[in-house]
């Protein structure tokens, strides 16, 4: 038996965010060890939960937009449980353990999350998955987010910078309205001009570089054309790259690293999992491999999530499930 | 007194009637991280092929009302790895083993059978000769009564030691002259149901949400569907052949597989629960027992066929 058996977990704290996030802070077994990347599956579904009932929630669960030409006639409960990066997991002393999540709304499945308040339990299996290799000799650490994929990042964040590393995270989104990230009074629009920001609250140990497409916070433009900037000033010498986001972005990310000569870049995937322990095959990603046909499947959820962006062959198909 | 749960199928003695379906539990590893494999009636492997199948392009699984859409494509290590890495941990896991077979050829199916019928450790094979996602076999041997002599007809007489078990579509007019024709060639137990045939759509892009267009529709949405084939099967063919049934479909609590058992089932699977709560098929077990209990039973078997009808 290992960690990872049906936990139940009280809710500790929801805090809404920008960008229909949410931070979902619960409380977390003692005996939970945690690298930073892994993530838990959570059931969403709750036919006894009164805060949900009567209320109208998007059934996003087959891929589909939220109904736009009519209104369903019965309320979703969804069936397989949702994939969550862990954020953080916090020894608060005396022997209690926090665990921080960050839920973006996006269906039905997070909706109902979102919905649930401190002092309910939420059915948790997790830790899962393998995490990001923090044994890498870089001395500089590039973290890149991009939408939701911020959240692994934070704890991954502590633990580097706690080893002595530099750490510079960057954080692409579409507009300065879809940050859930707190941010001081000084993070404004900056045009081409790349600015970090030192110690924000969710990122204290780390320079936090923002990038926005339509520039109404931080470098106006992609992530990747915020890091070329930064990366034409500061160099990529004794840089490790850890990504997590969109496809097209961490392919990207991967190509500039490649590019660059960045000795190494791990990459966290992100995909529809029917089971989360293995066993229905469906989070499947082609990996490069010595064979004849140049790859082979692995599983995002066993295998990975974290895996080397150069053996990942980016499809970006779980994109095309999403709303 | 506890009331005894115990159930034998063809040669396979169960501790109880619960037993995993097929291509939801690996090879048995995976769930041995949540609970011990021999609290089930019986483990029943990811289906297992010749050689080694990479599955489906993806998407391959995506949820849906009350179940799931699935078109995995029997991605599976193949025979050669299962004999050697998985079944010498699995057989030493104290439960039966039951291994699921598929082919896109007579003589795969044979093949496959008959070196799992010569290997240690192997209680029962499930013929899998249903299944809906795969471009060539499966389904195809499953959907006619003389494709299904041909192929059980040929197994059966390659298999001498383990118990043959067919699974058998519902995708088919009528399931009761498929079973009739399992029977007839030497099935000794049948399970059903596998997958209803099924489709998912995104409205956006206008296109399916599967890479294989279409999958099996598993999880509680189909129970109903399952109950009446288990029903029929057995009112008309089953019983008095003298072949059990395995009923899968939707099962997620020991009332749900009560209600298999009342309808003719001897034993179930369960399946996409499992993707739920990896401890499902424990769980379920655990209730029938309580139900049995609860009701003044001393025997499951008390239950098999027991469905109250006028």
């Amino acid at each position: 038996m290992t960690q990872a058996a049906p936990w139940q977990l009280e809710i500790l704290g929801l805090r809404s965010a920008r960008g229909d996030y949410c931070w979902l802070d619960l409380a977390a077994p003692p005996e939970w060890q945690s690298r930073p990347g892994q993530f838990v599956n959570i059931r969403c579904d709750d036919a006894a939960d009164a805060t949900v009932s009567g209320q109208e929630i998007p059934w996003t669960g087959d891929g589909l937009p939220d109904a736009p030409h009519g209104r369903h006639l019965h309320g979703p409960s969804p069936l397989v449980r949702r994939p969550i990066s862990i954020s953080r997991l916090i020894d608060d002393g005396d022997g209690s353990r926090r665990l921080v999540l960050l839920v973006r709304v996006v269906g039905s499945g997070s909706q109902l999350l979102s919905n649930r308040k401190a002092g309910d339990r939420l059915d948790v299996i997790g830790p899962l998955g393998n995490g990001f290799d923090l044994g890498g000799p870089a001395r500089r650490a590039v973290l890149v987010g991009g939408g939701c994929g911020i959240a692994p990042l934070v704890g991954l964040a502590d633990a580097l910078a706690a080893s002595g590393r530099s750490v510079t995270v960057f954080y692409g989104e579409r507009s300065a309205d879809r940050v859930p990230l707190p941010l001081p009074e000084s993070a404004r629009p900056t045009g081409d001009g790349v600015v970090a920001l030192r110690g924000t609250p969710q990122l204290p140990g780390a320079d936090l570089i923002l990038a926005t497409e339509d520039g109404s916070l931080g470098f106006k433009g992609r992530v990747t054309d915020a890091m070329a900037a930064w990366g034409a000033s500061c160099g990529w010498d004794d840089a490790e790259l850890f990504v997590c986001g969109p496809d097209v972005m961490m392919a990207a990310v991967a190509a500039l690293a490649r590019v660059r000569g960045v000795e190494r870049c791990q990459v966290s995937l992100e995909n529809y999992m029917g089971c989360a322990i293995g066993v229905c095959l469906s989070c499947a990603v082609k990996i490069r491999a010595d064979n004849a046909q140049g790859w082979t499947y692995k599983l995002v959820c066993r295998d990975g999530p974290v895996f080397e962006a150069g053996d990942v062959i980016f499809e970006n198909k779980w994109e095309g499930c999403k709303k | 007194m506890s009331a005894a749960v115990n159930v034998t199928l063809g040669r396979i003695a169960m501790r109880n009637p619960v037993m995993t379906a097929s291509g939801t539990s690996g090879y048995g590893q995976e769930l041995a991280e949540f609970f011990e494999l021999k609290a089930l009636g019986a483990f029943v492997t990811k289906a297992i092929t010749r050689a080694e199948r990479l599955g489906n392009e993806t998407p391959r699984l995506v949820e849906t009302r009350a179940g799931m859409v699935n078109a995995i494509g029997l991605a599976n290590v193949g025979l050669e790895v299962f004999l050697k890495d998985k079944l010498p941990w699995l057989r030493e896991q104290g439960v039966p083993v039951i291994v699921n077979v598929a082919g896109s050829t007579i003589d795969e199916y044979v093949a496959v059978a008959s070196a799992l019928d010569g290997a240690e450790g192997v209680d029962g094979l499930e013929l899998n000769i249903s299944c809906p996602n795969v471009k060539a076999g499966g389904l195809e041997f499953g959907r006619s009564d003389k494709a299904i002599r041909d192929v059980v007809g040929a197994v059966r007489q390659a298999v001498k030691r383990a118990t043959l078990i067919v699974k058998l579509t519902p995708n088919v007019t009528d399931i009761t002259a498929m079973a009739r024709a399992a029977i007839e060639a030497g099935a000794e137990a049948l399970t059903l149901i596998n997958t209803l045939s099924g489709l998912v759509i995104n409205a956006r892009t206008r296109r399916p949400v599967l890479a294989n267009v279409f999958g099996g529709l598993s999880g509680p949405a189909i129970k109903p569907v399952a109950l009446k084939m288990v029903y029929d099967v057995y009112r008309t063919v089953a019983r008095e052949a003298g072949v059990p049934i395995i009923g899968v479909g939707g099962i997620q609590t020991g009332a749900d597989a009560v209600e298999f058992l009342l309808a003719g089932a001897t034993a179930v699977q369960v399946g996409t629960a499992t993707f739920v709560d990896p401890r499902a098929s424990v769980d379920v077990a655990a209730g029938i027992a309580s139900y049995l209990d609860e009701n003044g039973f001393e025997n499951v078997s008390e239950l098999i066929g027991g469905l109250r009808v006028g």
